[in-house]
């Protein structure tokens, strides 16, 4: 699943993690945009509208030479 | 033979109602209005959008009025229902006197169109699964506060809830003053409820604590196990949220296909709509895990 950017339809969203007590949160207000994954964008559901789907890109590998160890006699 | 039928549904009646009242959540969540009428099928009222500052002066002037902007919400009301149908012996026993009614189907055709009427109440009113026609509580919080962590670690559902009710205080509802459900999936509830430290201290406590004299709710699996959402209690939430009831849970009895051993149709209806006038009273604790 790629990223999309979304637009906040609530007035507040508080996205981030929570573990026990500690708390990691961006309060977003109506109207701001962001960009998540499109499984979180799912997840946010009525909170959030989709605006665009974000392009990834297009990143290509290097081709790895592959060493060719000399033959021992 | 009419007559009869229509009284058959009427004691049918007595014997839903009682039942109904202890499974029905979504009812118990917001304020139910006395029923408008089964004709009543569609309704409108005024949505509160933003509310503008007050004034503070050392007498009265004008341009203190109508500054409440208001939208005005038009919504049709649907009707949960579902059909039953009681073995005609049944019937005939009860008509010659002295057999209690065995209202089982009837109940468990109630009991059916319960779940219809909570799922409208607390998710919302869909057709397709993704669009709300009509949003229920979940759907419609006006706040969100996406908690992507495990309530079953301690600590974390009073941090959660904490976080809830702060963006609704930002939003000016005055959480220091009201009580407030909070509604969640069995699963979370269960985990919230036995939630204790490495000393075995209960989060329980804390978190009806900060409830302020509501309760911590179970909806079954209304929600799925990830979802949740804050409330004020239905004593004070009329302002908000309310439920606009226009016909109450009864039955309406069938002609039987034949006159003398065709089975007792009958159908169980209610029907009204959640109103939601102000949404940023509602909060969602949603990526509960």
């Amino acid at each position: 699943m790629g990223n999309v950017k979304v637009k906040v339809r609530v007035s507040h969203l508080a996205r981030g993690t929570v573990n026990g007590t500690e708390e990691v949160k961006t309060v977003l207000s109506r109207g701001q945009e962001f960009t998540c994954s499109e499984e979180e964008a799912k997840r946010l559901g009525t909170s959030v509208v989709i605006i665009e789907k974000v392009n990834e890109p297009v990143t290509v590998e290097p081709i790895q030479n592959k060493q060719v160890k000399p033959k021992v006699v | 033979m009419t007559n009869g039928i229509v009284e058959f549904s009427k004691q049918l009646d007595k014997k839903i109602v009682s039942p109904l009242r202890q499974v029905l959540k979504g009812r118990q969540l917001v304020h139910v209005t006395p029923p408008a009428g089964f004709g009543v099928t569609s309704v409108d009222w005024g949505k509160i959008t933003e509310m503008s500052a007050g004034y503070v002066s050392f007498g009265f002037s004008d341009g203190n009025t109508d500054r409440i902007d208001i939208s005005l919400t038009h919504s049709k009301v649907p009707v949960y229902w579902k059909d039953y149908e009681i073995d005609r012996r049944i019937y005939e026993g009860w008509r010659q006197g002295g057999v209690d009614i065995d209202a089982a189907n009837a109940i468990a055709a109630a009991y059916q169109a319960a779940k219809v009427e909570d799922t409208a109440l607390i998710n919302g009113v869909s057709n397709d699964g993704t669009v709300y026609d009509i949003p229920g509580l979940y759907q419609g919080a006006g706040n969100d506060y996406d908690a992507s962590s495990s309530i079953a670690t301690f600590g974390t559902a009073t941090t959660a809830l904490t976080g809830a009710l702060n963006l609704m205080d930002d939003d000016g509802v005055p959480v220091d003053r009201m009580p407030f459900n909070w509604v969640v999936n069995s699963t979370s509830y269960h985990k919230i409820r036995k939630s204790r430290d490495t000393i075995g201290t209960r989060e329980l406590p804390d978190v009806l604590d900060l409830l302020n004299g509501g309760q911590l709710i179970s909806v079954g699996t209304t929600l799925t196990s990830a979802q949740g959402f804050v409330s004020p209690t239905a004593a004070v939430g009329e302002p908000y949220v309310d439920y606009y009831l226009t016909s109450d849970f009864q039955t309406d009895p069938k002609q039987p296909e034949y006159q003398k051993t065709g089975p007792i149709g009958g159908r169980v209806f209610s029907a009204g709509v959640l109103r939601i006038k102000q949404d940023v009273a509602i909060c969602k604790t949603s990526a509960l895990a």
